[in-house]
């Protein structure tokens, strides 16, 4: 049957108009977007195929299990973040239940067909980067492994029915205000073990024998149950089986007990406040400065934006993995360690740069007889000065160690925080009608998106290269701090 | 001096969207501007406040030029669209104060002009309160405090009264026609034409981003030949005219 000739009300139908939005959102009919993919499908089977002949080589046969087990748990991390967080975006954004409950559709349709769309953004990123190995793998004589294209979805399958169910007990149990936030926290810790799983070595310690501590874990009697992700990958017939069964199992399981309450939850959810609504304490006192009064009705929007903890929580965890595999090296230098204070600064100003500078009435603002630059000059104010605040205070506890470290970590913090801000404004206009159109872009800004993204970490860990290169006195730091100013000079923000 | 001169007002997007528009508004005017879907009110409008900038022509605020001193003229307009323009995570007074913020008012004087706002607008016992929890009426009419709260000499409204209930509406209706009494001037677009006809003194009808005939409610109905019509007859029989009628004086 072809998409064009599907029932209309069966889970096919809404499942391709589910994909169909979703599909839309990153513009997949533009030829740029499929030329990008290309490129990157033939990078990953290149870099599959060199990972295939060390799985294939290394550990020996008595290894591949673990390790396939291994790649699953980690595939099962990365996946579980991310389907928490479009399953709490599934309950929040998504202003259409009222139009779906009103039509004479089956409610037990809905939820399947949002479920399985969430479960196809889960499992692309993953699916990415291991189905390549498993591809040449089976070039290389291993074709069992392209067994991986069933258990990977089955498992996806899974943990998307456990992140539904994760996301509508977060709601009962901590409320529809705090919900999102928790449930965005809880993605963005759960998408972080998978970064802090490599340091695990590194946390206890390089001289431990992993054959031997894991050989009960690996022999035991648990062995069967641990393994039997990896066993399935590989394409053992049986283990593959029972792990298709009981995937589906759980999602089917969770759909169909949990369907009804998530659509009804969600549709409940969808106009609610994130606000607690109290009553007024004191009177309201009035500022009438026109300085302070725009950064801090900035900082009042910031502070309340529903994304900040998780924006600002990824960035953190981003460090703690930094902090631990560079543990070595500040034990013995504390001042390498202030200097994570640089791009952690430059990559929070960022963040503040775009919630400040999409605005929610811009019409408002640029109607009102204040200049636009002093507008701009605010927000740039309101997203630089609590991160600076944080370098300043960093820089004085540096002083106690040496007051080069101090004048270095100030200097290359104002820098990178002014970079940073630069690189948001050099691609986000204030204009805008909706906060949100900064983090969800519009159709075709996504390429843009991501190259901000990478241009933005780039300048604020080269900012740190620079701060560490400083510190030690090493005159090449001159040099990238020069390319990153300059880079900045060529962006030629409108500042 | 005039409240508001506009002469030869041109935009065009892909499609030419206001066509040498001449527009004279004097003090103390409650002027409606009414047009079918597309005829070019809000581009009219958002060229006025300076949100626009014209192709050609030019607009004048109170003998202020608004394309060479935007600031000078803004500080003298308010804007309202039919969307209400507020901060959904701020509360009604923070946004006053901001509003009141940009426009310069003095906070002593702000305060107190937001509370009275706030009890006229029903809205004082949700002071602070976020408006993301408000219902579109409740979010107009904060926008509407916005808009009255540093005291414009010129007042435009796009559908101001959309989502508003009969009694907030009718609440809307006599601040407005006040603030007319006042001395302020006031230009209104609205599809509700029992409104205008009941509102304003002076109504002009676009069409096609030209003005296809303006006066008095009496001069129109004289213009279509219609003494005892109401200002949806008359309406109706201008727009099914031919769209390249010339603009004659009614």
């Amino acid at each position: 049957m072809t998409a064009a000739t599907l029932r209309p009300g069966t889970l096919a139908w809404l499942l391709r108009h589910e994909l169909r939005l979703a599909a839309r959102a990153i513009k997949l009919s533009s030829p740029g977007v499929w030329i990008t993919l290309l490129a990157m499908v033939i990078l990953f089977h290149v870099l599959g195929a060199f990972m295939a002949i060390g799985a294939a080589q290394g550990g020996g046969a008595d290894m591949q299990p673990a390790i396939s087990a291994m790649v699953a748990a980690l595939a099962c991390c990365f996946m579980m973040g991310t389907a928490i967080y479009r399953a709490m975006d599934t309950i929040y954004a998504r202003g259409d239940y009222d139009l779906l409950l009103s039509s004479p559709l089956s409610p037990a349709v809905i939820l399947p067909a949002r479920a399985l769309a969430v479960m196809a953004g889960t499992l692309l990123f993953p699916a990415a980067l291991i189905l390549p190995i498993a591809n040449m793998g089976a070039i290389f004589g291993h074709p069992n492994w392209l067994a991986a294209y069933v258990a990977l979805p089955a498992l996806a399958l899974a943990v998307t029915g456990v992140a539904l169910l994760v996301a509508l007990l977060l709601v009962r149990w901590v409320g529809v205000r705090r919900a999102r936030v928790v449930g965005q926290g809880i993605a963005a810790f759960t998408g972080m073990l998978m970064g802090l799983a490599g340091q695990i070595p590194r946390l206890l310690g390089p001289h431990i024998d992993w054959m031997a501590r894991t050989d009960g874990l690996r022999h035991g009697p648990l062995a069967a149950f641990v393994l039997l992700p990896g066993h399935a990958l590989l394409g053992d017939p049986l283990s593959l089986a029972v792990l298709v069964i009981a995937c589906v199992s759980i999602f089917a399981g969770v759909t169909a007990r949990w369907g009804a309450t998530f659509i009804a939850t969600a549709s409940a959810a969808a106009g609610a406040t994130t606000a607690a609504t109290k009553a007024p304490t004191k009177a309201h006192q009035f500022q009438d400065r026109l300085g302070p009064l725009l950064r801090r009705k900035e900082w009042r929007l910031m502070r309340r934006h529903p994304q900040l903890p998780l924006l600002l929580f990824q960035q953190m965890s981003g460090a703690i993995i930094l902090v631990i595999s560079m543990q070595d090296q500040w034990r013995t230098d504390p001042l390498t360690l202030a200097a994570l204070v640089v791009p952690l600064a430059a990559l929070t100003a960022g963040t503040l740069a775009k919630l400040a500078l999409a605005d929610g009435a811009a019409d408002l603002i640029n109607a009102a007889p204040v200049p636009a630059k002093r507008l701009r000059q605010a927000k740039v104010e309101a997203a630089g000065l609590p991160p600076l605040a944080v370098v300043a205070l960093v820089a004085a506890l540096a002083g106690g160690i040496s007051l080069w470290g101090t004048l270095t970590i100030l200097s290359c913090g104002i820098a990178a925080t002014f970079c940073a801000v630069v690189a948001s404004l050099w691609v986000q206009p204030v204009s805008g009608s909706a906060v949100d159109q900064v983090l969800k872009p519009r159709k075709g800004a996504t390429g843009k998106l991501v190259g901000r993204t990478l241009l933005e970490m780039m300048m604020s860990y080269g900012w740190m290269g620079a701060t560490v290169l400083m510190l030690h006195h090493n005159p090449f730091a001159l040099l990238v701090a020069g390319g990153l100013l300059g880079l900045v000079a060529i962006l030629r923000a409108p500042l | 001096m005039t409240a508001l001169e506009v002469r030869g007002l041109a935009k065009a997007f892909s499609r030419p969207a206001v066509r040498g528009l001449d527009l004279t508004i004097a003090p103390g005017e409650f002027y409606g501007l009414l047009g079918p879907n597309g005829a070019g009110k809000t581009t009219t409008l958002r060229m006025i406040v300076g949100l626009l900038r014209p192709d050609a022509g030019s607009v004048r605020v109170f003998g202020v030029d608004a394309l060479a001193d935007p600031i000078a003229a803004k500080r003298q307009v308010a804007w309202l669209p039919d969307e209400p323009l507020i901060y959904d995570k701020l509360t009604p007074l923070e946004f006053l104060e901001f509003v009141a913020g940009l426009w310069g008012v003095p906070a002593a004087d702000a305060s107190a002009r937001a509370e009275e706002l706030l009890h006229r607008l029903d809205l004082w016992d949700h002071r602070a309160e976020r408006c993301e929890g408000f219902s579109r009426g409740m979010k107009q009419k904060a926008a509407l405090a916005g808009a009255l709260i540093h005291d414009p000499r010129l007042l435009i409204l796009d559908e101001p009264l959309t989502g508003l209930d009969a009694a907030i509406a009718r609440e809307v209706k006599d601040i407005l026609v006040e603030r007319v009494r006042a001395g302020a001037t006031i230009i209104l677009t609205t599809h509700i034409l029992d409104v205008a006809e009941r509102l304003v003194s002076r109504i002009g009808i676009i069409q096609d981003g030209r003005l296809l005939a303006e006066g008095t409610l009496a001069e129109l109905r004289g213009r279509v030949g219609r003494d005892d019509s109401t200002l949806e007859d008359v309406f109706l029989d201008l727009v099914a005219a031919p769209a390249n009628t010339e603009r004659e004086p009614a």
